[in-house]
């Protein structure tokens, strides 16, 4: 009889213990499947992410070195248009954006009151100096600069999204995205124009030389906040988000000429094709003869991405370690579980070998028993893993969510103390970061293709047929007396 | 001209302790012998070395003339000899036609028939029969294997005396019919009165009657 049929006798009539090996590796192929497809999803959803949030390394000049008086510096160069665009022509570079900070006052713009209106609220008018500086504060808005508003941070990563009009490019003059909170403060709308201007009242008179120069700003566009901010009464009008204002480089370009300032950008960013080799490329920048590498700092900023993805790559190592456990759990199991069927037959070992079996022949009816209902068990595994994992990804995100974004609260006398320590400022800008209330969506149904399937049936085949093979040696080399 | 034969078999468990020593022995087809002796005497030893389960530490045994460790003992117990032993040895979840089919794969259900099993019988577990129907099943499995050699170790052992006298019967009867060599070792006189020749054992010395 051959080895085929006496496995199939077996596994028919031994109901019971061909039952308890096929839950035992239907519930093995499970969790490795289920295993491989969350943390593929994962995975790429991390690839995903860094392709938002890390997908360019910016330059900055390197003050340090080059001191204050840079136009002593021999061989320095000012980041500028021109620098930026020589950087920019470089292989995998697929978008420059250059970018800028400043503050500027209106008197037609009112922004989203806090702080500085309510110590303005505070401030007696008599006390003329303290009141015009708290009156300028009162106007002061933050401006972001760029040659793309598109590739400003808020926007990439989705924290800012442009419900109206357009955004900023580098040929733009004069021209800003604000808020729609703010645009219904002020009854504004898209081509509505606002005067901004600088003053020194609020940099204690220093950069006098920017004092008065302005602009007519033309609003061509409006954004909406999607992320959430904590705001509290310590948050002053410049650091919530609803009162950005992102503006076009050549606006701060030409600010600096008029102050007979240096005109240069603080930060340029240069975004690549593929983030998988952002290193390399910037490896190969740094070895150009003709930029002077040595005055500039150059680096990948992944705080936006370390801080979205950090609860991604610990729920990865999480699941990754629980898959693992628990496939090693339940291959100890299908171990014990053949050795101690297998030893139950050393009976029936001797008797086909008085029979004339042959070793080989034996073995190989233990090996099809196994494979057959691996086989079997792989099916319903494979059947049930997508929608089982889809359902787990839910309470996946939501853990990923729980543990990311928010920020943290403090006590007022915790924020006493941080006043009083010098620590107040950190403390603020942890507290009143963005975060995107939605939970990441982490895509499961990218890690069941075809290879993956047939390789983790492959490793289950082989696993059942080494324990089969280890357990089996012991019985076939039995003495038969 | 004998089928299996030893030459100068010897065997022992302690090296200062033979069990038997320069054993030539022969049997031929067509023939029963039956091996007597005390328990310990050697008898099932002797049997195990000729079914190629064990190897003796000297001597040969030899079957048409070859020497069985030189034809490979898997080869042997496949071709040369077949069994039947004492607690039948049958595989617990086939049933008796398909116990039979191990040996013969072209066995059909008068091969149980000629042992005195019925139909019902043939077709369920080996185990939902009786001690006496088990071991005709196993005589039936020796008698459709093409080896010429049946080896039978207490075959009525475990069985009572008119069950014993019935199986007998069959295993003597069938086996001459068919010109095999049957070897039986027993305690049973009644077996050894069925017997063409009895070897009888006794301190390591081999008598033929």
């Amino acid at each position: 009889m051959t080895p085929p049929k006496r496995a199939l006798l077996y596994i028919c009539r031994k109901k019971k213990f061909s039952i308890l090996l096929f839950l035992l590796l239907a519930l093995l192929f499970s969790a490795c499947l289920m295993g491989i497809i969350m943390v593929r999803g994962l995975e790429d959803t991390q690839s995903t992410l860094r392709r938002t949030f890390a997908g360019s390394f910016y330059v900055s000049t390197n003050w340090g070195i080059v001191g204050t008086q840079p136009e002593t510096v021999s061989g320095f160069e000012f980041l500028d248009d021109e620098m930026a665009a020589q950087i920019g022509d470089f292989e995998g570079i697929a978008a420059v954006n250059a970018t800028s900070y400043d503050y500027f006052c209106s008197d037609e713009l009112q922004t989203i009151p806090n702080l500085f209106a309510s110590i303005l609220a505070d401030t007696n008018p008599a006390d003329k100096e303290n009141y015009d500086k708290a009156l300028a504060f009162s106007k002061m808005s933050s401006y972001s600069f760029n040659s793309y508003s598109e590739l400003a941070t808020e926007f990439r990563t989705g924290q800012f999204i442009l419900t109206e009009g357009r955004h900023i490019t580098p040929d733009d003059v004069h021209v800003v995205l604000i808020s729609d909170e703010v645009a219904e403060k002020n009854d504004l709308a898209v081509g509505d124009s606002f005067y901004a201007y600088q003053t020194s009242a609020t940099s204690g008179g220093n950069f006098s030389n920017y004092d008065g120069i302005g602009f007519d700003l033309e609003i061509i566009g409006i954004y909406h906040v999607e992320a959430s901010q904590k705001i509290t009464k310590y948050t002053n009008e410049t650091d919530i988000a609803a009162n950005k204002i992102f503006a076009d480089i050549r606006t701060k370009v030409e600010t600096q000429q008029l102050a007979n300032d240096y005109v240069y950008y603080p930060f340029v960013y240069f975004f690549v094709d593929d983030p998988a080799h952002i290193d390399e490329i910037m490896a190969a920048e740094q070895e150009r003869d003709d930029i002077p590498w040595e005055y500039y700092l150059i680096g990948v900023d992944e705080s936006e991405y370390s801080t979205v993805a950090e609860p991604l790559r610990s729920m990865h190592t999480t699941i990754l370690v629980i898959t693992c456990i628990v496939v090693a759990v339940l291959l100890i199991l299908l171990y014990l579980v053949l050795r101690m069927s297998l030893q139950s037959r050393k009976q029936e070992t001797k008797i086909y070998r008085c029979l004339g079996y042959s070793k080989r022949n034996i073995w190989g009816q233990f090996v099809i028993e196994g494979a057959l209902l691996a086989l079997l068990a792989f099916i319903p595994a494979a059947a049930l893993a997508p929608p089982c994992t889809a359902a787990m990804g839910e309470v996946v995100e939501n853990i990923v969510a729980a543990q990311s974004e928010e920020p943290p609260e403090y006590s007022e006398a915790e924020i006493a103390a941080a006043m009083r320590d010098g620590s107040f400022v950190n403390m603020m800008e942890d507290m009143q970061k963005l975060y995107l209330d939605e939970p990441v969506e982490i895509d499961m149904d990218t890690g069941l293709t075809l290879p993956v399937v047939l390789a983790s049936m492959a490793a289950g085949l082989a696993a059942v047929v080494l324990f089969v093979s280890i357990q089996s040696r012991e019985l076939l080399n039995a003495g038969l007396r | 001209m004998a089928v299996l034969s030893t030459k100068a078999l010897t065997y022992y468990y302690f090296e200062d302790r033979n069990i038997f020593e320069g054993l030539d022995l022969e049997f031929e087809r067509g023939k029963v012998y039956v091996i007597l002796g005390a328990s310990g005497s050697g008898k099932t030893t002797l049997l195990s070395l000729l079914g190629g389960l064990d190897t003796p530490k000297s001597g040969e045994i030899l079957f048409e003339g070859k020497n069985i460790a030189e034809m490979g003992l898997e080869q042997y117990r496949h071709n040369c000899v077949s069994f039947v032993f004492q607690n039948y040895n049958l595989i617990e979840y086939m049933t008796p036609k398909e116990n039979v089919e191990l040996v013969d794969a072209r066995a059909t259900a008068d091969t149980l028939h000629q042992v005195g099993l019925t139909d019902d019988e043939i077709n369920r577990n080996v185990l939902k029969l009786s001690g006496g129907q088990q071991q005709r099943v196993a005589i039936a499995r020796a008698l459709s294997s093409p080896a010429p050699v049946i080896l039978a170790d207490e075959p009525t052992g475990n069985l009572d005396e008119d069950t014993a006298h019935d199986v007998t019967e069959l295993l003597v009867e069938r086996a001459r019919s068919l010109d095999k060599c049957v070897i039986i070792v027993s305690h049973s006189n009644e077996v050894a009165a069925a017997g063409n020749v009895i070897l009888r054992f006794s301190h390591g010395e081999i008598t033929v009657e």
